[in-house]
């Protein structure tokens, strides 16, 4: 459907969008970009350090998506589907220049004694937490608590070992404490009129 | 490391959460989409120029084959029938003298050993020039050399030499000599030589001296075979002189052009019919009847009538304005104004002609299996082009043929390929056609400022009736 000259594309269900974009509609595709292009540029925000890089990776993972719609078996949702190629395309990117991030064992961790709610804090800030995390950290970190992987699922999917995957995510958990009590302590001296 | 409400919260936080990518993203999506279709179809593209090309060079390996062994079979016919002396003067009459030696020394000294060794002697010199192998069996007082009275050629008083008989089976068997069975028996037509005045119809039998077959009177006997078979083929072709075949064909459709901005007015909210475009590559369809004749041997001409169909995808950022727009605007001459430029979209084309193609045909091979290269001329009637819009919101557009048409009514296409048919019974052929067709013209008007010279490659397959 037009409207000023922008394309709607919700008037289509998942279905039919899916169907279109197999059969090589570009109005389709750009239907089904529309409507998940956002959430997909957070996720690769995630595992980016900058917007360009993000977008780099989404438009690379959008390719993707629409070459590989004739494999999608409809076992899982659409958006899931979507999030793992993403997830993989960000890995790809990484993987390239994966050999620079120091991705060594952590001897020991000293993990926070209570644990920082992260609720008063905005998406953006909890975002930029993220990006400025080491690189391999960044990885684990979204793999291990956002997307949901086991660490020997991280080891293999990375190359690294297990216990890697253990201390970087640790870590990486230390980091993102200590990024939140700096922010709690700018609520309690502040309030949230700072944000 | 047990999953726990710290990496829930962070799970929360980042659920529902979205973020707007710039714009140049969907383009670079849509770019590198594009590309790889076109990659896609010039790889179709690539593959029917090779099956074409495969094909034309398959053709000319089996007409070089073809033609080496044609050469190569007749090349010992005619050296043997000319040392043989069947048929040429020169020949006969060089072969008339070698036989008058024989005779000469067979009446000369007929009973004796020498003029026997003479005669094998003469007779083998003779036989080597016309058969490599042969020799004289023995005298005739031995019996060995039999003469035999043909009534039916004892009349002919001429001077030709019949070398005629290449008789495989064993006539007499050699005392003391290895039996073997290659024995020939060649019969010379009576010749009034005073010599041999009351020798008519000698019969002369000559024994191979090898245990293995004679291969040059084998081969003599082969080509026999051939010939009969060649003679046979040839009555059989000439009954193929008129068929007809109904055919289907696709391939792959290169607008082989550079799209302008329209110089047309266009109707209202619908496509520009020729827009800012990444055109990419696209199909054929041909669907059609054909009435062939046989004009020579080798040659054969054909014609008929066609519905082809061209398709093609473009990407184009360009629409017409609306009726409101139009109507205001009617004084302007130049429809650029009358159009905007867009996201981009996809347009199909379709082009739709009628043809009448006219091609000639060289037959390489004219056999059950035959294969043919064919070139001609392609007349074709413009129809109708249809602009089908991959976005929802803007018309379909379609233009005939006609004044106002920027496209020409008539075309003319070259027309190549090669067609590998097989006759399965007296009435049916079934063939397929990989070709090639370049439009000689372009198919917009000149006055368009627009050139193309659409190409295409396609596969055909027809079903043929001969008619006898």
């Amino acid at each position: 459907m037009m409207q000023n000259g922008r394309y709607i594309g919700y008037m289509l269900n998942e279905q039919e969008l899916i169907e279109g974009c197999r059969k090589g509609s570009r109005a389709s595709q750009r239907a089904l970009y529309d409507h998940y292009c956002k959430k997909m540029m957070v996720v690769c925000l995630r595992y980016s350090k900058s917007n360009a890089e993000a977008e780099d990776i989404l438009q690379e993972g959008f390719v993707k998506v629409f070459q590989g719609l004739d494999g999608f078996r409809q076992d899982a949702k659409l958006e899931t589907w979507m999030t793992r190629i993403m997830v993989n395309t960000a890995l790809n990117h990484h993987r390239k220049k994966l050999y620079l991030y120091p991705m060594v064992d952590v001897e020991k961790t000293d993990l926070p004694d209570g644990e920082i709610g992260i609720s008063t804090l905005q998406f953006n800030e909890l975002l930029a937490m993220v990006q400025s995390l080491p690189q391999g950290c960044q990885l684990v970190f979204n793999l291990f608590a956002i997307e949901g992987y086991s660490h020997k699922e991280i080891a293999d999917m990375l190359g690294i070992s297990e216990g890697t995957s253990k201390s970087q995510y640790a870590r990486a958990r230390v980091l993102l404490q200590e990024k939140l009590r700096k922010e709690s302590s700018h609520y309690k001296i502040y309030g949230e009129g700072k944000f | 490391m047990e999953k726990g409400n710290f990496e829930r919260a962070w799970q929360e936080a980042f659920h529902e959460a979205e973020v707007s990518p710039s714009a140049s993203v969907w383009t670079n999506v849509e770019l590198t989409l594009e590309k790889e279709a076109g990659g896609k179809m010039k790889q179709r593209l690539l593959f029917y120029k090779l099956l074409a090309a495969a094909s034309l060079v398959f053709a000319m390996g089996i007409a070089g084959v073809y033609y080496i062994s044609f050469q190569d079979d007749r090349a010992p016919i005619a050296d043997n029938s000319v040392k043989a002396g069947s048929t040429g003067e020169a020949s006969s009459n060089s072969s008339v003298e070698e036989v008058q030696d024989i005779h000469a020394d067979e009446h000369a000294s007929a009973n004796t050993l020498q003029s026997e060794s003479k005669v094998r002697m003469e007779s083998e010199a003779s036989m080597y020039s016309q058969a490599d192998h042969s020799t004289v069996g023995n005298s005739r007082n031995e019996q060995l050399a039999r003469v035999e009275k043909n009534n039916s050629t004892s009349k002919s008083n001429d001077n030709n030499l019949l070398l005629a008989e290449v008789d495989h089976t064993p006539t007499q068997v050699l005392p003391g000599r290895d039996n073997t069975p290659e024995r020939y028996t060649v019969q010379l037509n009576e010749r009034p030589l005073p010599a041999l005045a009351e020798v008519s119809q000698p019969t002369l039998v000559f024994e191979s001296p090898y245990s293995e077959p004679d291969p040059g009177m084998v081969l003599l006997a082969k080509l026999a075979d051939e010939e009969k078979k060649y003679a046979e083929e040839g009555k059989k072709k000439s009954n193929d002189n008129l068929w007809t075949s109904v055919g289907f064909g696709a391939g792959s459709f290169n607008p082989n052009a550079s799209f302008t901005t329209s110089g047309q007015r266009l109707a209202s909210n619908s496509l520009s019919n020729q827009v800012n475009t990444s055109p990419s590559a696209g199909s054929s369809y041909t669907l059609g009847m054909l009435v062939g004749g046989r004009v020579s041997e080798r040659f054969v001409i054909q014609s008929g009538l066609n519905y082809l169909t061209q398709n093609a995808y473009y990407t184009s950022t360009v629409v017409s304005m609306g009726t409101l727009m139009s109507a205001s605007l009617n004084d302007f001459s130049d429809a650029q104004t009358l159009s905007y430029a867009s996201t981009p979209y996809g347009v199909s084309s379709n082009l739709q002609f009628i043809s009448l193609p006219v091609q000639v045909g060289y037959l390489i091979l004219d056999k059950d299996f035959a294969i043919q290269l064919n070139s001609g001329l392609s007349t074709d009637f413009f129809l109708n082009n249809t602009l089908t819009p991959d976005m929802a919101g803007i018309s379909k557009y379609s233009q005939s043929a006609g004044s106002d048409s920027p496209f020409r009514s008539v075309n003319f296409s070259g027309l190549a390929g090669t067609e590998f048919s097989y006759r399965f019974n007296d009435h049916y052929r079934i063939a397929i056609n990989p070709g090639m067709r370049y439009s000689l013209n372009s198919i917009y008007k000149s006055d368009t400022n627009t050139q193309i010279n659409p190409i295409t490659f396609d596969v055909s397959l027809r079903f043929g009736y001969i008619f006898r």
